[in-house]
């Protein structure tokens, strides 16, 4: 197999949207196909030129790194406030790579599956990189588990086996398997902000990914207070729950979803079909709102933006719970970020909120 | 149209004449997702509700067109007829996300009606 059918092995682990793939491929003019399956059976070390296979593979690598970077994320976001950390920022957040990193090896790829099973949960810091001149990263390998469902088909199996189910239209089965995440400390020195990105290729739940954060705070500042003198780097995340009703009221992109509570004693989860319609243009929202003199309480939101190109909307929804409008410190420490294909996507993204 | 078509049938005429005049009073944003339900609650005679539909949306009438939705879970995708009949005819549906094959795919495909002409959100 070559190069380009193992970098589209990795994209398919990586579970990115075949549909978006599909038309990035296009665009590039490199044959696509109808679904993995076909796409991987394709020849691409043909007799096609030299030239035009490495061209692909430059392409396809990119597809994959940037999957890798600014694919599906959950962030929390911290301002850095401490004068004499800041410009020491930099060169010390690569410390928190470790040598003996097992992941080091095949990054930016995965490793052997057989291998990951044997390693343990904890995230490895495996790779510092510099984005820009006030940008960096530190990516963080982690292994996380899967369950994945899968139909019992009963004619695999014997009669006995088929009585006992035949009650059942189905039976489906529980898979429990690994994969390799790999999360991200980003730091943006031009807004003394640091963020801690979740990579959500594989689904978490909202407690997961909470869990996950708190445990990368406390490795951060443990190794923070030995770096910087005792001096906890990250505090409080910011406050994502007042953003919910600026980018409500912001009219650009698109309000997808929406979670609110009317001053009538309602609770309302509202949500568009289509990504390219804005709910706060829809006749029985607008009707809604007016029947209630505007008087509601918004606790999260879902909203989309243009991307480079019209086959996809880059996505930001602050997830909030109806019981937050109730609450004077009400707070929400963590955004998802999806649909993303380019660094430029996803800052645009963080930039609505941070 | 309708009386020249079914010059016999004064209660399929009247059924037309509910759906159309009911979507021509009608602005655009509110007719964006026109379901077999809704459109039934429109035709009094619930005995004549496939037959109108399938007139109106067909080659002649040309009044509603025919949309398809594959909806994972809580996941909805804008299908094109073109990727319906493929799979119909036996080429296999792939599911826009996971790029796999879907099983029982047409358990997972529901239509509905659009203003015929409408635009296509297509993600």
């Amino acid at each position: 197999m070559g190069e380009i059918h193992n970098l589209l092995m990795e994209l398919e682990s990586r579970q990115i949207s075949f549909r978006i793939l599909s038309n990035i491929l296009r665009l590039n003019d490199i044959p696509s196909a109808k679904g993995w399956s076909a796409l991987l059976q394709k020849n691409f070390n043909d007799p096609t030129e030299q030239k035009l296979k490495e061209e692909w593979g430059v392409v396809i690598k990119d597809i994959y790194l940037n999957n890798l970077y600014y694919g599906d994320k959950a962030i929390s976001i911290y301002k850095i406030e401490d004068e004499n950390i800041l410009p020491l920022l930099p060169e010390k957040l690569s410390e928190l790579v470790s040598k003996d990193s097992p992941y080091i090896k095949k990054y930016p790829f995965s490793i052997q599956d057989d291998e990951l099973r044997n390693l343990s949960s904890h995230s490895v810091g495996t790779k510092f990189e510099v984005i820009s001149s006030d940008s960096c990263r530190v990516v963080f390998c982690a292994k996380r588990y899967i369950k994945a469902k899968t139909e019992i088909n009963f004619d695999d199996y014997e009669q006995s086996v088929r009585e006992a189910f035949s009650g059942f239209d189905e039976v489906i089965g529980i898979q429990r398997g690994c994969a390799q995440c790999f999360d991200i400390l980003h730091f943006d020195q031009s807004k003394n902000q640091l963020e801690i990105q979740i990579d959500l290729h594989i689904p978490l739940t909202g407690d997961e990914i909470n869990r996950i954060i708190r445990q990368y705070e406390v490795d951060i500042n443990n190794w923070s207070i030995i770096t910087f003198e005792g001096k906890n780097l990250l505090g409080k995340p910011l406050n994502l729950f007042p953003k919910v009703r600026l980018l409500y009221d912001n009219p650009e992109g698109n309000v997808m979803s929406l979670g609110h509570s009317t001053s009538t004693a309602s609770i309302k989860d509202e949500r568009m079909r289509g990504k390219q319609t804005d709910l706060r243009h829809e006749p029985f929202h607008l009707g809604g709102l007016q029947g209630v003199n505007n008087l509601t309480d918004l606790y999260s939101i879902t909203k989309n933006w243009s991307g480079a190109n019209n086959f996809y909307r880059p996505e930001l929804s602050i997830p909030g719970h109806f019981s937050l409008v109730g609450n004077p410190n009400a707070h929400i420490f963590q955004a998802n970020i999806r649909g993303c294909v380019s660094n430029s996507d996803f800052r645009m993204v963080i930039s609505k909120i941070s | 149209m309708v009386e020249q078509d079914f010059p016999e049938n004064p209660a399929f005429i009247r059924a037309c004449a509910h759906v159309i005049s009911f979507i021509e009073s009608k602005p655009l944003p509110e007719l964006r997702h026109l379901t077999f339900g809704f459109l039934s609650l429109l035709i009094e005679n619930h005995e004549l509700v496939s037959s109108v539909i399938a007139y109106l949306a067909g080659d002649r009438a040309r009044l509603l067109d025919m949309r398809f939705e594959f909806i994972d879970e809580d996941e909805i995708y804008n299908i094109s007829p073109e990727e319906i009949n493929e799979a119909r005819m036996g080429g296999g549906f792939i599911h826009p996300t996971t790029g796999k094959s879907v099983e029982n795919f047409e358990h997972y495909i529901y239509i509905y009606f659009v203003p015929f002409g409408a635009e296509m959100d297509s993600q």
